[in-house]
C-alpha cells in the first residue's frame, strides 16, 4: 500500500507550483449553520478548484498571494473572496439560501457544481428541495421512487421501492444512510422507502466510475445524509397527509457548537379503521377479524463542534412495518382462531468524530452497527368439544409456525483525505465489517391431546468477516485533462475460507473544444452479500446470505464513456456503459423460500453471470423557476446460469429496451407551484406456460411401467413481455405565509390519466368462456392532499 | 387564466379516465398460436423385458384444442447406426409397447431412439447404458432408528467408477413371513428407506438417488429400513436394487422432482422439465440394475 501511495504522489512531480499555501475550513448554510455538502470552490485565474466533503470540510492548497476564491452551490448565491495566502489560512465560510435572498434570485443563484469540470462520472444528485417539489403516491414525497426517474435507474415494478441500476439487481445497492447500510429500504410492501424525505439533506446516487473509496457492492452506491440540525434556531416541519403523518424538529442544544434533529413519521391506517372493523365485527357476533397494518421511521441525529479542529456525530434511525390479522370465529362451542403476520424492522446507528489534523490532512472516524430482520407468524389454535361419549371437557389444538430471519453488522471505518498540492487529492482509508446472517429459521408448534411438537428447523447463523483498504488520487494534469485513479483491496473471513480481491479503478475528463468534457471510467467491483429473492413481488421475506465457502463472492467490471457539456442553465450528459457480472447468485428452477424446510438454503441457489450495455441521455436544469430533467435509456440486460433455461442466456426480468422520463417544476408565482413526472418504460420481460403434454415416467418415479404424467412446459425464461409501463403524476401546491409559520396545501395525482399498469397475470376465461391470460394492474389513479405547517 | 388552468385541467383527467377503475384489468394478452410439436419419452432399463414409449402431441396452454397421446408413429432404435427394432403399434392403454418377452440386459455403444410421424418432424436422442453399479451391502439387524423405533440398518459402499459421474437411483424391499400365520408372502414389499447423509436426495417422496456430483470418490451410505428383524423374527430377505443411471436420466430425475415441488406455488421460480430430444420435448434414459440379496 505504501508503494501505491508513493507510486500515486510522485506524479506530482510533473506539474508542481514553486510555493504553495493551503486554506482550510468549512463551509456552511448562513441561517442554520449546516455543513454544505459538494460546494464548489474555484480559483478563476489558476482554473483550478475543489468542493467541501460529506463533512462540509475543504483543503484548498495553492501558489503563494493574491486570489480569489469563488464559491458556487446549488440553490445558493455564489460568493466571491478575495484571499491573501502568505501562510496557511483556516477559514469558514457561510452561504445564503437564494430563497432568503427574495427577487434576486435569478441574478445571482448558482447551477451549482459543472458537471464538465469534474472526473466523477455517472453520478447523479437531485437536490432536496426539488425533490420534495415533486408529485408523490398518498402524499408522501419518496425518494427512491425519484431516483428510479433517472436514467440508467429502472423501477422493479408498480409500486416498488427496489432500484435496478444499469442492470444490475437490487442487492447490488450499498445503500448508506449517515455512512451506514441499510438492508430494506421498503415500507408498505415497497410502496414506500423508509426515507422521510424530511430529515434528509442530501442525496447523491453513483452509478458507475467507482472511485476506490467505494466497495462491497457491483451496481450503484447510494449516499442519503440525514440533516445535521439547525445550529441557531429552532425550528419545526409537520405534514400531514391521506395515510401518515410526520414531525421534525431541529435546534440548537448550544448555539453555533451543537444541535440535534428529530424526525418521525406513522401511518395511521389501522387506528383509522378500528371504528369501522369493530362496527362490521359487531354485526355477527361469532365471528370477528381484525386486520392491520402500520408503519413507522425514526430519524434523530446530535452533532457537536468539540473544538476548531474536532466535530462528533450520532445519529439513529429506526423503522418498523408490522402487518396482521387476527380472527375468531365461534360455533356451538367450537372457536377456531387464526393468527397471522408479518412484521420487519431496520435498525442503524452511527457514532463519527471528525478530525482535522492539519490544513491539508482531515480524517473521518465512524463506529457502525445495522440490524435488519423479519418474522412471519402464522398460529391457528382451535378449541372444540368431542363427540366421543366417553371424553369430557374442552379439547384444543394448536398449530404456530414461526419464520425469522436477519442480518446484523457491526463496523468501522477510518477515511483520510490529503489535498497534497494543487493537482493533487488524495483519499486513502481502511474498514472492517463483522456480518452475522441468519438466513432462515422456522420453528413449529404442534398441541394436540397431550401430544406437543416444538422444533426449529434451519436456523444456523452464518459468521463472516469483512476488511477493505483504499487509495485514490485525484489528479489535474493540466487545465484540460484530469484523472482519479486508485485500488480498493477487500478481503472476507468466512466458514474457513478467504476470499480476496484488488480492485482497479480509473476515471478520466479531458476538455475537448467547444467546452465539452469527454469521460471515461472502469471500475472492478466485488461483494460479499446476496439478496436471495423469487422475481416479482419484493416480499421483506427476501433472504440475505453471505457468500461461503461453496457460494463465490459477486464479481463486476464497468466500462463506461460519455460526454458531458453545461450550458448556461442546462447539464447535458451521454453515456455508454458495458457491465459484465460474475457469480450472480439464483433460486435454482422450482425453489423457492417456503415449503422445502428441510433443505438448507445453499441447495436452492445457483451461480450465473450477466451481461449489460446500454446507452444513457440525460438533460437537467437544477435552478430557476422552471426546472427538471429528461432522461432516456436504451439497454439491454441479460442473464445466464448453468442450471437455469437450460444453460441458455436469456433477458433478465428487468431488461428495459426503452426507458422514459421528464419531470418538470414550476414556480408560477411565489406561493403556486406545479409539478409534474411522466415515465414511459418497456414491459417486464417474463416466463408464461406455453404448452403442455403427456410424459412416461421412469421406474423411480412411477408406480408400475408405463405410468404418464402430465406436464406444463414454460416457455423459455423470460420469453414474453408485459405490457409497457407509463404514468402521469401531477402536484400543485399552495404556500401562504402567516404570522408565526408558514403552511402548504399540496395537491396531487398519481397516474392521473388512469393507466393501469401490469402488475401481475393470471389465468382467466373470456366472455366465451375460453382461457385466456389476463394482466391486472394495481394502482388506478390515486388522488391524494397533504397539508404541511413549517415553523 | 393560469390558475383556471391548473384547476380544470386535472379535472378533465380525472372525468375522462374513469374507465377501468373497477376490475383492475389491464388486457388479455394474445399469445402466438401454438405449433404442436412431437413429445416422446423412453425410460429403458437393463432389467425390462420390453419398451413402453410414450408419444404425445404438444398443446397450447390456451388452446380449446384437446392434447393427447399421438397415434401413428413409428419408433426405432438404433445401434450404432444400425437398426434395432422398428415398432408403431399403440395399446389400448396409450403406450407404443415392445415386447421381448425377456430381459433386455444391456446394450453396448450409442442407442438412437427415433420417432417419425407423418405430421410431425422426425426427432431423435441418444443415449448409452451406464455401467452397473459396483456395490456392497452389510446388514446389522436393529443398528438404526427410525420414525423413533429401532430399525434394521442397510449400510452401501458404492464403489467408484475412475473418470465417470456415476449417478444411482436406490430402491430396497423386503421378502418376509406374516408373524401371526408364518405364511410366506412371497413378495417383496417395498421400503422407504432413511438416512442422515446429506448427499442423498429423494425422488417422489420415496426413492434415494445419489449422485458423485462430478467428485471420483466411493460412496458409503448408512439407511434405516423402516423394517425390524428382532421383533419381526420372520425375515427372509432384503432385496438392495441398486440403477445406474445415465447422466441425461439423473437430469431428468432431478428437474421432475423440482417442478413436483414447484406445483401450486406462486413463489416457485418456473421449471423447464429436461429433454435432451432433437426438439427439446420429452426425454429418453436408459439405467442399468444390479441387484443384491441379504
Amino acid at each position: 500500500m505504501k508503494k501505491i501511495l508513493l507510486a500515486l504522489f510522485c506524479f506530482s512531480g510533473t506539474l508542481s507550483f514553486a510555493q504553495t499555501k493551503t486554506i482550510s475550513g468549512y463551509v456552511s448554510d448562513s441561517q442554520t449553520g449546516e455543513a454544505l455538502i459538494g460546494v464548489n470552490l474555484w480559483s478563476p485565474d489558476l482554473k483550478l478548484g475543489t468542493a467541501t466533503n460529506v463533512y462540509g470540510f475543504y483543503s484548498f492548497t495553492l501558489p503563494e498571494g493574491k486570489h480569489v476564491l469563488r464559491l458556487t452551490y446549488l440553490g445558493y448565491a455564489n460568493r466571491d473572496f478575495e484571499i491573501n495566502l502568505i501562510q496557511n489560512i483556516s477559514s469558514n465560510f457561510e452561504l445564503i439560501a437564494s430563497e432568503n435572498m427574495l427577487n434576486e434570485v435569478d441574478v445571482i443563484a448558482s447551477e451549482g457544481a459543472r458537471m464538465q469540470e469534474q472526473v466523477q462520472m455517472s453520478k447523479m444528485e437531485v437536490p432536496i428541495k426539488q425533490l420534495k417539489s415533486l408529485p408523490a403516491i398518498l402524499g408522501e414525497v419518496d425518494i427512491m421512487k425519484t431516483l428510479q426517474l433517472l436514467p440508467g435507474v429502472q423501477s422493479g415494478g408498480e409500486g416498488t421501492s427496489g432500484l435496478y441500476v444499469r442492470g444490475g439487481s437490487p442487492d447490488q445497492n450499498l445503500i448508506l444512510l449517515d455512512g451506514v447500510p441499510i438492508y430494506n429500504v421498503n415500507h408498505l410492501f415497497g410502496f414506500f422507502s423508509v426515507f422521510n424525505a424530511d430529515a434528509i439533506s442530501n442525496v447523491s446516487l453513483t452509478k458507475g466510475g467507482f472511485p476506490a473509496r467505494y466497495g462491497g457492492r457491483l451496481s450503484s452506491v447510494l449516499e442519503i445524509n440525514m440533516k445535521e440540525g439547525n445550529l441557531r434556531e429552532f425550528h419545526g416541519d409537520a405534514t400531514a397527509s391521506i395515510i401518515a403523518s410526520k414531525l421534525t424538529l431541529e435546534g440548537p442544544l448550544i448555539k453555533d457548537k451543537a444541535s440535534f434533529m428529530v424526525s418521525g413519521r406513522r401511518t395511521y391506517l389501522d387506528i383509522l379503521a378500528k371504528p369501522f372493523l369493530n362496527n362490521i365485527n359487531s354485526q355477527d357476533p361469532n365471528f370477528s377479524a381484525s386486520p392491520t397494518y402500520y408503519f413507522y421511521d425514526m430519524n434523530a441525529k446530535v452533532n457537536y463542534k468539540v473544538g476548531k479542529n474536532d466535530r462528533i456525530y450520532l445519529s439513529h434511525f429506526q423503522g418498523k412495518d408490522d402487518f396482521g390479522l387476527q380472527s375468531e370465529d365461534s360455533n356451538n362451542g367450537n372457536t377456531d382462531k387464526l393468527n397471522f403476520g408479518l412484521d420487519w424492522q431496520n435498525s442503524i446507528t452511527a457514532a463519527r468524530w471528525n478530525h482535522q489534523w492539519s490544513p491539508k490532512l482531515f480524517s473521518n472516524a465512524i463506529a457502525t452497527r445495522s440490524l435488519y430482520n423479519f418474522n412471519t407468524r402464522a398460529i391457528s389454535e382451535t378449541s372444540f368439544q368431542p363427540n366421543f361419549p366417553d371424553t369430557t371437557g374442552q379439547q384444543s389444538e394448536k398449530f404456530a409456525g414461526l419464520y425469522f430471519s436477519g442480518i446484523e453488522d457491526y463496523g468501522g471505518r477510518l477515511d483520510f483525505d490529503y489535498a497534497h498540492s494543487p493537482l493533487h487529492y488524495v483519499r486513502f482509508g481502511a474498514g472492517y465489517t463483522n456480518h452475522t446472517f441468519s438466513p432462515g429459521a422456522t420453528n413449529l408448534e404442534f398441541a394436540s391431546s397431550g401430544f406437543n411438537l416444538d422444533t426449529l428447523i434451519g436456523g444456523s447463523d452464518v459468521y463472516s468477516n469483512e476488511l477493505f483498504a483504499y487509495a485514490e488520487d485525484e489528479w489535474t494534469v493540466n487545465d484540460k485533462f484530469k484523472i482519479n485513479g486508485g485500488l480498493h483491496f477487500t478481503t472476507l473471513f468466512v466458514e474457513g475460507t478467504t476470499y480476496a480481491s484488488l480492485q482497479p479503478r480509473f476515471g478520466m475528463n479531458y476538455s475537448l473544444p467547444g467546452d465539452i468534457a469527454l469521460k471515461a471510467s472502469y471500475a472492478d467491483m466485488m461483494q460479499f452479500v446476496n439478496l436471495l429473492t423469487n422475481e416479482g413481488i419484493g416480499l421483506p421475506t427476501d433472504l440475505w446470505v453471505p457468500s461461503t465457502a461453496n457460494l463465490k463472492p459477486q464479481k463486476s467490471r464497468q466500462y463506461a464513456a460519455g460526454l458531458a457539456k453545461n450550458l448556461k442553465k442546462f447539464e447535458l450528459s451521454i453515456e455508454g456503459y458495458y457491465k459484465e457480472m460474475d457469480n450472480l447468485v439464483s433460486y435454482k428452477e422450482g425453489a423457492n423460500f417456503l415449503f422445502s424446510l428441510d433443505e438448507n438454503w445453499e441447495d436452492k441457489v445457483t451461480q450465473g453471470s450477466g451481461e449489460s450495455y446500454g446507452l444513457e441521455f440525460f438533460a437537467q436544469k437544477k435552478a430557476g423557476k422552471t426546472n427538471g430533467w429528461i432522461g432516456y435509456t436504451l439497454s439491454w440486460n441479460f442473464r445466464q446460469f448453468d442450471e437455469i433455461n437450460g444453460g441458455e442466456k436469456f433477458f433478465y426480468t428487468y431488461d428495459r429496451r426503452h426507458d422514459f422520463s421528464a419531470v418538470l417544476s414550476h414556480d408560477f408565482t411565489e406561493n403556486i407551484a406545479f409539478s409534474g413526472a411522466w415515465v414511459y418504460g418497456t414491459g417486464r420481460a417474463i416466463t408464461l406456460p406455453e404448452f403442455a403434454y403427456i410424459t412416461a415416467l421412469p421406474s423411480g418415479l412411477g408406480w408400475f411401467q408405463g405410468q404418464t404424467a402430465y406436464v406444463e412446459r414454460p416457455s423459455d425464461k423470460n420469453a414474453y413481455r408485459m405490457s409497457a409501463y407509463h404514468r402521469l403524476d401531477l402536484s400543485l401546491s399552495f404556500h401562504k405565509k402567516l404570522k408565526n409559520y408558514d403552511r402548504w396545501w399540496i395537491f396531487s395525482t398519481y397516474n392521473t390519466y388512469n393507466h393501469l399498469n401490469p402488475f401481475f397475470l393470471d389465468a382467466s376465461s373470456d366472455d366465451q368462456g375460453n382461457p385466456v391470460l389476463r394482466e391486472y394492474g394495481l394502482f388506478p389513479i390515486i388522488p391524494s392532499v397533504a397539508y404541511r405547517i413549517k415553523f | 387564466m393560469n390558475k383556471q388552468l391548473l384547476f380544470i385541467l386535472p379535472l378533465t383527467v380525472l372525468v375522462f379516465s374513469c374507465s377501468n377503475l373497477i376490475d383492475g384489468v389491464v388486457k388479455d394478452i394474445d399469445l402466438p398460436a401454438h405449433d404442436p410439436q412431437i413429445a416422446a419419452s423412453l425410460f429403458v432399463d437393463s432389467k425390462d423385458s420390453g419398451f413402453a414409449a410414450i408419444i404425445s402431441k404438444t398443446q397450447g396452454i390456451y388452446d380449446t384444442s384437446s392434447t393427447g397421446l399421438l397415434d401413428s408413429a413409428t419408433l426405432k432404435l438404433f445401434k450404432d447406426g444400425t437398426l434395432l427394432y422398428s415398432w408403431d403399434n399403440m395399446s389400448p392403454f396409450g403406450t407404443y409397447d415392445y415386447d421381448f418377452g425377456q430381459q433386455i440386459g444391456t446394450i453396448e455403444g450409442d442407442i438412437v431412439f427415433e420417432i417419425s410421424h407423418p405430421d410431425h418432424e422426425t426427432v431423435s436422442a441418444t443415449q448409452r447404458f451406464p455401467e452397473a453399479a459396483n456395490f456392497e451391502v452389510e446388514l446389522n439387524y436393529g443398528d438404526a432408528i427410525y420414525g423413533g423405533t429401532p430399525s434394521d440398518e442397510i449400510v452401501l459402499t458404492l464403489k467408484d467408477n475412475p473418470g465417470i459421474d456415476q449417478h444411482y437411483l436406490i430402491e430396497m424391499s423386503v421378502h418376509y413371513r406374516t408373524p401371526l400365520t408364518g405364511q410366506d408372502t412371497s413378495k417383496y414389499y417395498g421400503l422407504f428407506p432413511e438416512t442422515s447423509n446429506s448427499s442423498v436426495s429423494y425422488i417422489g417422496g420415496k426413492n434415494p438417488i445419489v449422485s458423485e456430483e462430478g467428485i471420483d470418490r466411493d460412496l458409503k451410505i448408512s439407511f434405516a429400513t423402516g423394517f425390524n428383524s428382532i421383533d419381526q423374527a420372520f425375515l427372509l430377505e432384503y432385496r438392495v436394487s441398486i440403477s445406474a443411471l445415465s447422466d441425461d436420466l439423473y437430469a431428468f430425475y432431478k428437474s421432475y422432482e423440482a417442478l413436483n415441488q414447484s406445483q401450486n406455488n406462486p413463489f416457485a421460480e418456473p421449471v423447464i422439465l429436461f429433454s435432451n430430444m432433437s426438439n427439446s420435448i420429452g426425454s429418453f434414459g436408459l439405467s442399468t440394475t444390479t441387484r443384491k440379496w441379504k
